[in-house]
């Protein structure tokens, strides 16, 4: 069963994550196309998983969101961390890479960007994001997002070292845009 | 021993609650000068002091002080025999996203009256505010009870409601207060 929905967009409708979603979330944590710009590195199985829905997901800490079109699941959005005390949630999105391309991304993340600065009283969101990953910068610059740092060949991948940009957008720039 | 002293002031310090600090912690919650205008009418043995101990004291957004008086040297490495502990103040929990927080606090009836207790909350005020980024702080006060009531009001605090008949003390239904100040009320008062 899918979860309800929690924000609509105009194409884009972010849901609840709930067990059954572990599957594209298993893709995305396998599929290299979408691992490797994620960093993630590690192999997790089935029980794995399931210990990330019930530990992670639904412990309270972080806010986690599938996004869907159409009745189709086509990535997620979250706010795997947020410091209440500083304001700042910390930004995270993926979107299957037969989706890619559409729009949906940019979309969902700015759902997400929505109910951070206009419900969840954040002052500030951050994303990390390789130097290598065309897509999300653009997805990330286009919504107003200023790229504030480059940590210097900090993932090793594909047989070399790449720099991760850390990007930053303020409330204040999100209500002004 | 209490914890070294995590915000300090001239005469007070606000300490962490340790487990040396349980002794004083349930002899007071008992006492019925002070649970009474806490309106706190249950007994508590040594085995409830200290299961609450492990779940309110240091929660995600909970902030719970031991106050303490004594030289400064003694408050900010929490030496236990040239302390004095006083009472507590606390913000036990944390309404987010909302940011706002309810206050309270007690001081043992021989270290009451001494300005130690206005001068606690103003510490914690600091730090609500000043870095935990709380929106407004509010406190619940029943209307016998004047004391607390300056205390509030000599900080700053409003009274921005009156809730009738609100909590059985002494025999008979008393109002209570509900009493609040904002973040930039705080944050902007001139002292």
């Amino acid at each position: 069963m899918t979860g309800p929905v929690f924000l609509s967009g105009e194409h884009v409708r972010l849901h609840t994550v709930e067990e059954e979603d572990l599957d594209a979330f298993a893709r995305a944590r396998s599929n290299p196309d979408l691992r490797l710009p994620l960093c993630i590195d590690t192999p997790r199985n089935r029980d794995g998983l399931e210990e990330f829905f019930e530990e992670t997901v639904s412990d309270g800490d972080g806010y986690w969101f599938v996004a869907r079109v159409d009745d189709e699941t086509v990535g997620a959005a979250m706010l795997p961390n947020v410091r209440e005390s500083d304001g700042l949630g910390e930004l995270a999105y993926w979107i299957l890479p037969e989706y890619q391309g559409q729009g949906y991304g940019r979309e969902a993340v700015s759902l997400v960007l929505e109910y951070s600065f206009d419900e969840l009283r954040l002052n500030r969101a951050q994303a990390d994001c390789l130097a290598t990953n065309s897509g999300s910068r653009g997805v990330l610059e286009s919504l107003g997002f200023t790229q504030e740092g480059r940590f210097r060949e900090a993932v090793f991948q594909g047989g070399e070292h790449v720099d991760i940009l850390r990007y930053g957008l303020l409330a204040e720039e999100w209500r002004g845009r | 021993m209490p914890g070294p002293a995590f915000l300090h002031g001239e005469r007070v310090s606000l300490h962490t609650w340790e487990d040396e600090d349980v002794e004083f912690f349930q002899e007071h919650r008992n006492e019925e000068a002070i649970r009474r205008p806490l309106t706190d009418v249950a007994p508590r043995n040594r085995e409830q002091i200290e299961e609450q101990f492990e779940e309110r004291i240091y929660g995600d957004d909970g902030m719970v002080f031991l106050v303490c008086a004594g030289e400064e040297q003694a408050r900010l490495t929490g030496d236990e025999d040239e302390l004095t502990r006083v009472g507590e103040v606390a913000i036990p929990w944390v309404n987010q996203p909302h940011g706002t927080g309810m206050l309270m606090y007690w001081a043992a009836p021989e270290h009451q009256g001494e300005g130690y207790i206005p001068e606690a909350t103003s510490l914690l005020l600091d730090h609500a505010f000043g870095e935990r980024r709380l929106h407004k702080v509010w406190a619940m006060v029943i209307e016998p009870n004047r004391p607390s009531q300056k205390v509030l009001e000599s900080l700053g605090f409003e009274q921005e409601g009156r809730y009738r008949k609100e909590t059985f003390y002494e025999g008979e239904y008393v109002d209570s207060y509900r009493y609040a100040i904002l973040a930039e009320e705080w944050l902007d008062r001139d002292d």
